[in-house]
């Protein structure tokens, strides 16, 4: 079964054609500048068959970039027509591989209350899916449009809605609960959701399989450090019993523009300050915070560790480092706690797989929790996935590639294969 | 010696008279509050008067030598207690911008009694010395180091006296054993937790405010920035509203609707009795749609005290692990505070955990049973005995 996974940004859509149960990529590529005319055109960069190209080619929406992609694959159109892309077709190792995909896996960023798990989407479901728009207002609404849009060009297309809330639909009231008046909270629906779910749950999986255990055997704390947005998660028997984001992706560690955790009063005080604008406060705390912020050079933590290390000590890049780092040890601290005895540490996704610093930083001295990481193998990693503990460390620090487009195929491919499996 | 503590709010005023050398014993002796001692006139005569009145009631348990005199605040300005003297009091005008509704009462006191009692000597003890010495990385924020600086954004502790007191007992039972790493719980209206080593604090878990950190008696603690906006936007709320919704609503009250406390939610017969873990409790709970599944209710208590009961216990944890962490390992927990006997539940819990890991299985919870009052009063009586330490 081919599955064609597609990813929303505000003016992207990443797209990765997979064949399951095999896992093998046939093509892959994003869509990028989708949306009104920019200064520079919009485009497809693409990868097929071993080769990379550009498409340029106007995308007023993501629907018409969808509509482009299916174009470049070779499947056919909404109208019928075969589809062929000249340029895609010019290419002299052009594949003759039939790349029409058997289903579309779309991810979500945020399915709150209303959805817990991932789904296949009905008309109804499409429906409750416009209540979810407020909740990501800059992801949710173009996923939301391109589900409908594929909906009406495709109908024979199964289509499965995979939602980063969802793997955390399993933490515990204790947890999801703020200290806050129980009839506000629940009227507004305030509660942690936590994100990067299906991160975090494919990376638990592959844990799981490394260790030679069952899925619902492990306990971990699943360390997402991405080049943009981090979190980590508490997993116990498999599931997710905690985030460190919470009711936005704001919440929780330092990430590249956003603050994470801050004092309320804070917020308060700058509401204040700019005369109840909030807007101009969540733009402030959520895009001219965090590395951007503190070093005021950089929103990527790999500069400012590069930068640092040549200014020195007590340096405004150093003491970025400084308060980066400690904010990932402490959760860190706090979630093998929650996830007591953990089997494993897993980092994961750009920074995490890539920054031994960041991993010795974080794991260094933590023989209390079980936890030895091993210099050498933490500075030079051969392969993923990797195990950067020391032979006799109780627990393993795993360095795992997240693959979101490949869980979001595993999700589809299941949900169909169970509800075939049903219907047989 | 006999010492005259005053604990001035921004409405209330509370004082007390301990007498150090005798047992410790809660409740005894001169202890009452003055509500609403702002009230109406000349604040310095106001004052005055009140300093007056509460000094002849004081003296007539015996005489008194000293006043000892709480503030919430010290910035880094003060980072240890502080006889009053002009000096004193001008460096205390330079920082009452820092804390607006404290420090201008402070002021105003402290004056009130050196124009009455010239001849008494007046002790300041810091609530924030303790942690004036924060290390960079756990007291500042992640944002631009001009807006820190303009919003005054740095993580200060608000129980340091209880802090230091209790840990420095620790360090004083266990002399032989080197830098202490100790966990300090300090279980009062709002609960705050330190990771001290020695006597050095490295990790705290209240904010720039004691809004943020660990939930209050009717505070919010730790929260999402974002709620704060999304208040604002989508029920118009100004800032005033939101401050009153998240200090005076949350927390325990907010999660219970009742006005419970450290002490009541941890005093119950069950609650003693069932040492349940986070374990046991995700196990109980399924996950849920809208509301919550509650765990099994088994003493009756509503599913609002049940609710707050847990999540208490899973924060305090949770902090717990971020001192280990930060410390790098774990010798003593201590719990003070006015409710320090909910420890007596909560400690056997948190080591029941932490056994989880073996080498963290050796760490002992304690009882520092010390009011602070009696803190306060050894306080000043030490400051006093040191002429060369009277302007921290």
């Amino acid at each position: 079964m081919k599955i064609l996974t597609l990813n929303c940004g505000s003016s992207s859509l990443k797209y990765r054609l997979i064949e399951l149960p095999g896992e093998r990529e046939l093509a892959a590529g994003e869509a990028q500048r989708v949306g009104p005319p920019t200064a520079e055109p919009s485009q497809i960069v693409y990868r097929r068959g071993g080769k990379s190209g550009e498409l340029k080619v106007p995308m007023r929406d993501h629907a018409e970039a969808f509509g482009e992609i299916m174009k470049l694959l070779g499947a056919p159109q909404a109208d019928g027509r075969a589809g062929s892309n000249s340029d895609a077709s010019k290419s002299p190792s052009s594949p003759q591989e039939d790349m029409t995909p058997d289903a579309l896996g779309h991810r979500l960023v945020h399915g709150g209350s209303l959805f817990s798990g991932h789904i296949l989407a009905t008309p109804e479901i499409v429906a409750r899916l416009d209540k979810t728009r407020g909740l990501a207002p800059l992801h949710n609404p173009p996923a939301i449009d391109l589900i409908k849009a594929c909906q009406q060009r495709y109908p024979h297309l199964p289509q499965a809605v995979v939602f980063d809330t969802a793997y955390h639909s399993t933490i515990p009231g204790y947890a999801y609960n703020y200290a806050l008046p129980r009839g506000l909270a629940k009227r507004l629906g305030i509660r942690k959701y936590g994100f990067h779910g299906t991160s975090h749950q494919f990376v638990a999986s592959e844990a799981a399989r490394m260790l030679g255990k069952d899925l619902d055997q492990l306990n971990a704390v699943s360390c997402h450090l991405g080049s943009g947005g981090a979190s980590l998660c508490a997993i116990v028997g498999g599931k997710s019993m905690d985030n460190t984001m919470g009711f936005s992706p704001l919440q929780g560690l330092i990430m590249s523009t956003r603050c994470g955790d801050l004092d309320p009063a804070a917020a308060m005080r700058l509401l204040s300050m700019l005369v109840g604008d909030d807007d101009a406060v969540e733009a402030l705390l959520n895009r001219r915070s965090g590395v951007l912020g503190m070093s005021g050079a950089s929103a990527d933590i790999r500069d400012v560790l590069a930068k640092a290390g040549k200014d020195g000590p007590n340096s405004r890049m150093d003491l970025t480092r400084q308060v980066y780092l400690w904010r990932i040890r402490k959760y860190l601290g706090s979630y093998l706690t929650a996830a007591a005895p953990a089997h494993a540490i897993i980092f994961t996704d750009t920074i995490g797989e890539t920054l031994p610093e960041v991993r010795w930083s974080v794991c260094s001295d933590l023989e209390c929790f079980g936890v030895k990481i091993d210099s050498q193998r933490n500075n030079l990693i051969n392969r993923y996935p990797a195990d950067v503990a020391t032979d006799d460390s109780p627990v393993r620090i795993l360095v795992i590639l997240t693959n979101e487009e490949l869980a979001i195929a595993r999700v589809t491919y299941g949900l169909l294969h169970g509800r075939r499996g049903a219907a047989a | 010696m006999n010492v005259l503590i005053f604990q001035p709010g921004t409405r209330h005023l509370r004082y007390a008279c301990y007498s150090l050398g005798k047992a410790e014993t809660r409740g005894n002796g001169l202890s009452r509050v003055v509500k609403d001692y702002r009230q109406g006139g000349d604040d310095q005569q106001v004052m005055a008067e009140l300093v007056s009145e509460i000094w002849e009631e004081a003296n007539k348990g015996g005489r008194i030598a000293a006043i000892a005199m709480e503030v919430a605040y010290g910035g880094l300005e003060f980072t240890g207690p502080a006889v009053v003297n002009d000096a004193v009091l001008e460096r205390l005008g330079r920082i009452a911008g820092q804390s607006p509704l404290r420090l201008p009462v402070v002021i105003s006191l402290a004056r009130a009694c050196r124009r009455v009692l010239p001849d008494v000597p007046v002790v300041l003890t810091f609530q924030t010395a303790f942690f004036a010495d924060l290390p960079v990385r756990e007291h500042s924020y992640g944002v631009a180091p001009e807006l820190s600086d303009r919003l005054r954004l740095r993580r200060y502790g608000y129980y340091g006296l209880y802090h230091d007191s209790a840990c420095s007992s620790l360090v004083h039972q266990h002399k032989d054993r080197g830098a202490l790493r100790s966990i300090s719980i300090c279980l009062d209206n709002q609960t705050e937790l330190a990771a001290v080593v020695g006597r050095r604090p490295v990790l705290v878990t209240s904010g720039a405010t004691p809004l943020e950190g660990l939930p209050g008696r009717t505070t919010a603690g730790q929260l999402d920035p974002s709620i704060v906006l999304m208040l604002a936007r989508k029920l118009k709320w100004g800032p005033e509203q939101i401050n009153r919704m998240l200090t005076q609503q949350s927390g325990l009250l907010g999660m219970t609707g009742r006005r419970v406390t450290m002490q009541t939610l941890f005093a119950s017969k069950s609650a003693a009795g069932q040492p349940s873990g986070c374990g046991e409790l995700a196990q109980s709970e399924t996950p849920p749609a809208v509301e919550p599944a509650v765990p099994g209710n088994h003493d009756g208590a509503s599913p609002g005290l049940q609710l707050a009961r847990h999540v208490m216990q899973y924060r305090i944890l949770l902090a717990c692990g971020s001192a280990v962490a930060a410390m790098g390992g774990l010798d003593e927990i201590v719990f003070s505070g006015r409710f320090a006997q909910a420890g007596r539940v909560l400690g056997p819990w948190l080591k029941e955990k932490l056994s989880a890991y073996r080498p963290l299985a050796a760490a002992n919870w304690h009882i520092h049973d010390h009011s602070l009052e009696r803190i306060m009063a050894e306080l000043t009586s030490t400051s006093l005995a040191k002429p060369e330490d009277q302007a921290a």
